[in-house]
């Protein structure tokens, strides 16, 4: 009897187990995304102007060094931060400067940012300073956008056209 | 501070393991072999692992469809070989934090067990590692939000040279060939965990990292009930342009991605390393007062091994003599992972009361309680029987040790009581001293409960002793039915008494006196 009353003893230390392993591998659903929403992202990578631009070495200092060394022009590697200002519905809601990648400061200045609106029509404004702001921006783009519940719309930049894109 | 954190907590769970001990026997309870069985569900995530890769299409087009088809067209092992991947993964997660919190409150953290301890932090980020790694492979609508959620988290430490959530921005974005870069790191990280876990219990003497085989049964039969009732199925395929906007998250692994999205990215990363240096510094939190290591006494050690054997933690080594003694080996102890429980002491044919010399001198010792103080407090405890006891009634010692059940309680008017640091520091020349000599009629022994020895092995080497399985086994001559065993934890008093009664009325049944070698020749 006690045999038995064993059995069912650990079957039930292995039933409630069992149960508490099944309902929390996939219980309470967890909502992380609001139905009534969209998402704008912002994700950029991009290079600022260099500090300083190119000059040319001097011959004399040139017949210093080996023939495979020589190059005839200085380029300093540092960049200058890259700002983006996104504007959604005339509203600022990113102003922000990247400092460049890379240890020597000379890669890219990454964005990525996220941002919830909700679904309906939008104006969107994104301006691109590759250097101080006070100069001017020197990618600008504009639209009117559209976004159902759920949408993911992405602000990049495409190096190859050289402008801001939204898809 | 830490003992009041502690106990109450011990008491609970005590409490706990005694409801678990009742249908399970101590040999099976759960409780007492979670690294065990954190290791054994390991396995059976790896053998189900390696079954669902076979039929695992590596695209980003073909995973999902290859998940979808095991679960649904192959559901009686695919989809099992599915379930129990995903669910033992989940129960390692489970027993990996109660064996962790038992740890703690058992207070089996601290002193040499520090290097256990600290390495069981990396397995928890590994475990993770491993654990979401897998969900993103099924590329679904769990995987796409696990997988830009942990990209996000990971590109708040800016060491990519270009975010790695730019790989999730649109369907075109994500290649693959990054596909078979998370396939590599569902593949590469648990191998990683399996090298954490070697090295977490590579400083244990005798590791059990096999659960018992009732337990191992069991476990499988409850996986795969759990599989056949509730199988593991996919959300809808993912969609970069869409946002999720509700998962069925697996809590055990995914309960920090909710925090992520309330507080950010470097709120979290504060969250996770804080908590894992704290953890790593607890062994200091109080640092535990370890007394003096044990010491070799070279003119009585003859490198009989038996202290290396028994040793819980190899902390005894052999090394070869020097001395030139006539002995190949002499035992050496190392200081820093001793923690004097006296086991060796136990376990050292030298250890024997029965010397006449009054400083009794052993092949290995404790410098804080040596053999000699130990057959002192004997000799008193047993002086005071006489003095104490009732007519009629049976005599009877009890030895107990640091961590068991409180003998210092016991009131019983028959009884002296005599502590000791482990259970398995008793040679058993003690209880052949004590009844051959007939100063008691009889010895109970007790220590911590069954399994769950503070030093590892003390009841298991005692019981071995006993039975003559173990040397140094108690002599044939003793009678066995003079000696009796208690093993109970700190808050199992009751059943002590309850023993004592027993063993009282169990040695009433008996002769009255002890017949002595040679006594029933002459007879």
């Amino acid at each position: 009897m006690k045999r038995v009353l064993d059995i069912l003893g650990q079957g039930f230390a292995y039933f409630l187990f069992a149960l508490g392993i099944g309902y929390f591998a996939s219980q309470p659903t967890y909502h992380p995304f609001a139905d009534d929403q969209a998402l704008v992202k912002l994700a950029i990578s991009h290079p600022g102007q260099r500090k300083q631009a190119c000059t040319a070495r001097a011959v004399d200092h040139q017949r210093n060094i080996p023939k495979t060394a020589r190059k005839l022009m200085d380029c300093p590697r540092e960049r200058h931060p890259v700002t983006i200002e996104l504007k959604i519905d005339g509203k600022t809601v990113f102003n922000a400067a990247a400092a460049p990648s890379g240890l020597s400061s000379d890669g890219r200045s990454l964005f990525y940012e996220r941002f919830p609106v909700p679904a309906g029509s939008h104006e969107i404004l994104v301006k691109l300073f590759e250097a101080e702001t006070a100069k001017g921006s020197h990618y600008k783009f504009s639209q009117k956008i559209d976004l159902k519940p759920g949408e993911i719309a992405v602000v990049g930049f495409d190096p190859t056209a050289k402008a801001i894109y939204f898809k | 501070m830490l003992n009041n954190i502690q106990r109450p907590l011990q008491a609970v769970l005590l409490k706990f393991e005694g409801w678990f001990d009742r249908p399970f026997g101590p040999e099976w309870n759960p409780l007492r072999h979670l690294g065990a069985l954190s290791f054994y569900f390991f396995w059976i995530v790896a053998v189900s692992g390696i079954y669902v890769y076979i039929f695992f299409e590596t695209s980003v087009t073909g995973a999902f469809q290859s998940v979808e088809s095991m679960t649904h067209d192959q559901w009686y092992a695919g989809g099992i070989m599915r379930s129990f991947h995903r669910y033992a993964s989940d129960a390692m997660v489970v027993t990996t934090f109660i064996h962790m919190g038992r740890e703690f409150i058992m207070d089996r953290y601290r002193g040499v067990r520090w290097f256990t301890w600290v390495t069981g932090v990396p397995i928890i980020w590994l475990l993770y590692a491993s654990g979401i790694g897998g969900y993103w492979l099924v590329w679904d609508e769990l995987a796409q939000y696990l997988m830009i959620a942990s990209a996000e988290w990971l590109d708040w430490l800016s060491i990519f040279g270009e975010p790695l959530a730019n790989n999730f921005l649109t369907p075109a974005s994500f290649s693959d060939r990054m596909f078979s870069l998370l396939l590599f790191l569902h593949i590469a990280i648990p191998l990683f965990l399996l090298i954490a876990c070697f090295v977490h219990v590579v400083k244990i003497s005798r590791p059990r990292i096999n659960p018992p085989r009732g337990l191992a049964i069991g476990t499988v039969l409850m996986l795969l009930a759990l599989s056949l009732v509730k199988p593991a199925i996919s959300h809808g395929p993912a969609n970069l342009d869409k946002v999720i906007t509700a998962v069925e998250l697996d809590w055990y692994y995914a309960l920090a991605y909710p925090l992520f999205d309330m507080w950010g990215a470097g709120a979290l990363w504060l969250i996770a390393i804080t908590l894992s240096v704290f953890i790593c510094w607890l062994p200091w939190m109080p640092s535990l007062k370890i007394k003096e290591a044990a010491e070799v006494d070279n003119l009585n050690c003859n490198g009989c091994s038996r202290c290396y054997a028994d040793c819980p933690f190899g902390a005894v080594t052999m090394q070869p003599r020097t001395d030139g003694r006539p002995y190949p080996k002499i035992a050496q102890v190392d200081p820093d992972i001793c923690t004097s429980c006296g086991i060796c002491v136990g376990a050292c044919p030298t250890s024997t009361p029965f010397r006449s010399a009054d400083m009794l001198v052993t092949g290995i010792d404790l410098p804080h309680f040596r053999l000699t103080e130990l057959r002192a407090d004997t000799d008193a405890s047993l002086a005071k029987l006489p003095e104490i006891l009732p007519p009629g009634s049976p005599r009877i010692i009890i030895y107990g040790c640091d961590f068991g059940i409180d003998v210092e309680q016991i009131k019983d008017a028959n009884v002296v009581v005599t502590r000791l640091p482990c259970i398995g520091m008793l040679p058993p020349s003690f209880i052949d001293y004590i009844l051959l000599r007939d100063k008691a009629d009889g010895v109970l022994l007790t220590g911590c409960r069954e399994g769950d020895c503070y030093h590892r092995f003390g009841i298991n080497w005692t019981e071995q002793r006993l039975t003559g399985e173990r040397d140094p086994y108690l002599r044939e001559r003793v009678p066995r039915e003079r000696v009796w065993t208690c093993w109970g934890a700190v808050t199992d008093g009751a059943k002590l008494s309850d023993e004592i009664a027993a063993f009282t009325e169990h040695l009433r049944q008996l002769p009255q006196a002890i017949k002595q070698p040679g006594q029933e020749a002459a007879e």
